[in-house]
């Protein structure tokens, strides 16, 4: 009934067929910083004029936080370290994501009353008011491995997180929906459904 | 489903479709595109004097569900894409279907009218209003036959209740009240109410920066009013009966397969988050479907499925690639035949798959124009994963990703499915002898 596989796997994460994979220490490594770049990229640029999918960035948010574990746990590189390669900066990656986190909730969360973006130590009273779109555009303009992190938060707009009415009132009906709302479309619309019998 | 061999029989060209959906009875084939359209088939009637035709499926009613709207206060766009079509059962001559965007759930009205009234006596003919003092004597309009007109009009608008993307919504076996749910609550509405909705399941932390598990698809039972399921990107579905608590934060079953500690990757979290959930017809077992595989579970057992169906496994060596192009990210429909039978989900490549469960046997086949003449057998497809490839087999390196089918329905009742890839949508109906 259960028609499961049972798979054969190198002790190592996946296999990529098409080239012959170094699963050294430095090349495993290598792979993971990879894998650190790709995702943190994605984090930048799935911020658009439309509101990300929360799903996508949990689960490369996930992942990110699997790739600093294993990156911390790893023995330090014989390669000199990439600028991308936050080991000392990892409080301040998950701080990032974090915030990223946080500002997507707030450009998206209309019921939530206003909360104060925690920010990193140190940084807590450098943040002036700036527009939403202004700090989407500098995520997407900055690359979050750069030691400019503290120009990178000067960004961020806490004077957009306000709190807003609980209830919003409905758009007014477009010209899709002006006739039939109105009172003489209702009245001849119920008679008609009373002489067809619909 | 091995011995049945299906035919290409029709073939439509659209926007970008989004969603596909049956009605009960199968005579009416709903579509939404990305461009918020809805796009209605019907099915002819069998006629005797062409009995080729086999009941075919013709556009029936085109409107457009949703607009693109935009949030001043947040800046974004809100897609007008049609997530998905529920249709509700009929009860009188009138179809009414749910469609929902990201943001807002509406209820449609799809109704014939072939009579119309003339001789009104306020206007004329042509709408234009009669001056008072003409009309002297009064009369009743008459009814005049017209030719078929399908009328769609918008009956409720259910909207601000979700504050994240809508991703599932599922009418109750009550047919009175159904459920919406978006990335982290479930909400309940009844059909007659717009303005309230009762949240019924909330994953939100209370601290964002602890998200780390979003809900991905919801679905009331065929049978129980009470019970619903979810599932999550963590790859688990919980059930919940309304009528233990009013908020269903605690589950009354967990369903979760103990991962292979084998083929633990970076990826395993991706790949396990599951992208649909759909009840077995019966309302005895659920079915699953994660990035590489369809699961059933029976809702009697927790703690595995009691079918695993790989659908493109080759993809296993190819997860660091499909991380990067996104595909790895892709949400897969699938559905279950009307006898609960067979079941079928999409691949790439503009495959898909279908998986006989009593025979224990699958098939790959491909819905493309090019292999696809009117009235020819579907020829089975295969991958080649390794070593020689054989004639008519195709590389793992040759798929195109960008060629993904997403959205399939299958006939409540007969073999008759509807593939939807990209673009187009695809009927295949059984081949009879």
């Amino acid at each position: 009934m259960v028609g499961g596989l049972k798979r054969k796997h190198s002790d190592v994460e996946g296999e990529e067929e098409d080239e012959k994979r170094d699963w050294s220490p430095a090349g495993l490594q290598s792979y993971q910083q990879a894998l650190l770049r790709i995702s943190l990229d994605k984090v930048q640029h799935s911020l658009g004029p439309r509101a990300p999918s929360l799903r996508r960035h949990v689960l490369i948010h996930n992942t990110l936080q699997q790739l600093q574990a294993a990156l911390r746990l790893a023995p330090a590189p014989a390669l000199p370290p990439e600028p991308l390669f936050l080991g000392e900066e990892d409080f301040s990656l998950s701080a990032t994501i974090g915030s990223i986190l946080r500002e997507l909730e707030t450009s998206m969360d209309e019921t939530e009353p206003p909360q104060n973006p925690v920010a990193p130590p140190g940084l807590q009273n450098e943040l002036p008011p700036q527009p939403d779109p202004v700090f989407l555009e500098a995520l997407s303009s900055r690359y979050l491995g750069d030691s400019g992190l503290d120009d990178f938060f000067l960004d961020i707009d806490t004077s957009a997180v306000e709190k807003e009415p609980a209830l919003v009132p409905p758009e007014p009906p477009h010209n899709l929906f002006c006739a039939p709302g109105s009172w003489e479309w209702n009245e001849l619309d119920h008679i008609m459904e009373i002489i067809l019998g619909s | 489903v091995q011995n049945s061999k299906l035919m290409f029989s029709q073939n439509f060209e659209a926007d970008i479709i989004s969603t596909v959906e049956f009605n009960y009875s199968g005579d009416l084939l709903a579509t939404g595109d990305k461009g918020g359209r809805v796009v209605i088939f019907q099915r002819e009637q069998e006629n005797k004097s062409r009995p080729h035709s086999r009941g075919e499926y013709n556009v029936y009613s085109t409107f457009q569900s949703h607009e693109p709207e935009f949030d001043y206060l947040k800046s974004l766009e809100i897609e007008e894409k049609i997530n998905k079509i529920r249709w509700l059962p009929q009860q009188n001559a009138a179809h009414f279907l749910l469609s929902t965007n990201d943001k807002t759930i509406k209820l449609w009205k799809i109704s014939e009218r072939d009579k119309r009234a003339e001789g009104y006596n306020l206007k004329d003919e042509d709408g234009r209003l009669r001056d008072p003092f003409r009309i002297t004597a009064l009369r009743v309009p008459i009814l005049k036959p017209m030719d078929l007109m399908v009328e769609a009009s918008p009956r409720r608008i259910f909207a601000n209740a979700h504050t994240y993307h809508i991703n599932s919504i599922s009418v109750n076996s009550d047919h009175e009240t159904y459920l919406s749910a978006d990335d982290l609550r479930i909400n309940l509405w009844h059909l007659e109410i717009t303005d309230r909705s009762f949240n019924i399941v909330d994953m939100k932390p209370a601290n964002m920066e602890e998200l780390a598990e979003v809900i991905t698809a919801a679905e009331f039972h065929p049978h129980q009013c009470n019970v619903l399921v979810y599932s999550s990107s963590k790859g688990t579905v919980r059930l919940c009966d309304m009528r233990s608590s009013a908020l269903c934060d605690r589950h009354s079953k967990f369903f979760e397969e103990p991962e292979d500690p084998s083929s633990r990757s970076f990826f395993s979290e991706i790949i396990s988050s599951i992208s649909d959930v759909k009840f077995s017809h019966s309302g005895r077992y659920m079915m699953t479907r994660d990035y590489l595989s369809v699961k059933v579970w029976d809702l009697n057992m927790e703690s595995r499925p009691v079918e695993t169906h790989q659908v493109h496994e080759y993809l296993r060596s190819k997860l660091c690639s499909l991380y990067e192009n996104d595909c790895i990210f892709d949400k897969f429909e699938c559905c279950w035949n009307g006898s609960d039978s067979a079941i079928m989900t999409g691949s790439y490549n503009n495959f898909f798959r279908m998986f006989d469960r009593n025979a224990r046997r699958d098939v790959t086949l491909e819905a493309s124009r090019e292999n696809s003449k009117p009235r020819a057998s579907l020829k089975p497809r295969k991958v080649c994963t390794g070593g020689k490839r054989k004639k008519d087999e195709i590389s793992v390196d040759s798929l195109d990703f960008n060629k993904k089918i997403l959205h399939t329905a299958w006939h409540p009742l007969e073999n008759i499915i509807a593939v939807a890839a990209t673009n187009n949508l695809y009927i295949f109906q059984d081949k009879v002898n």
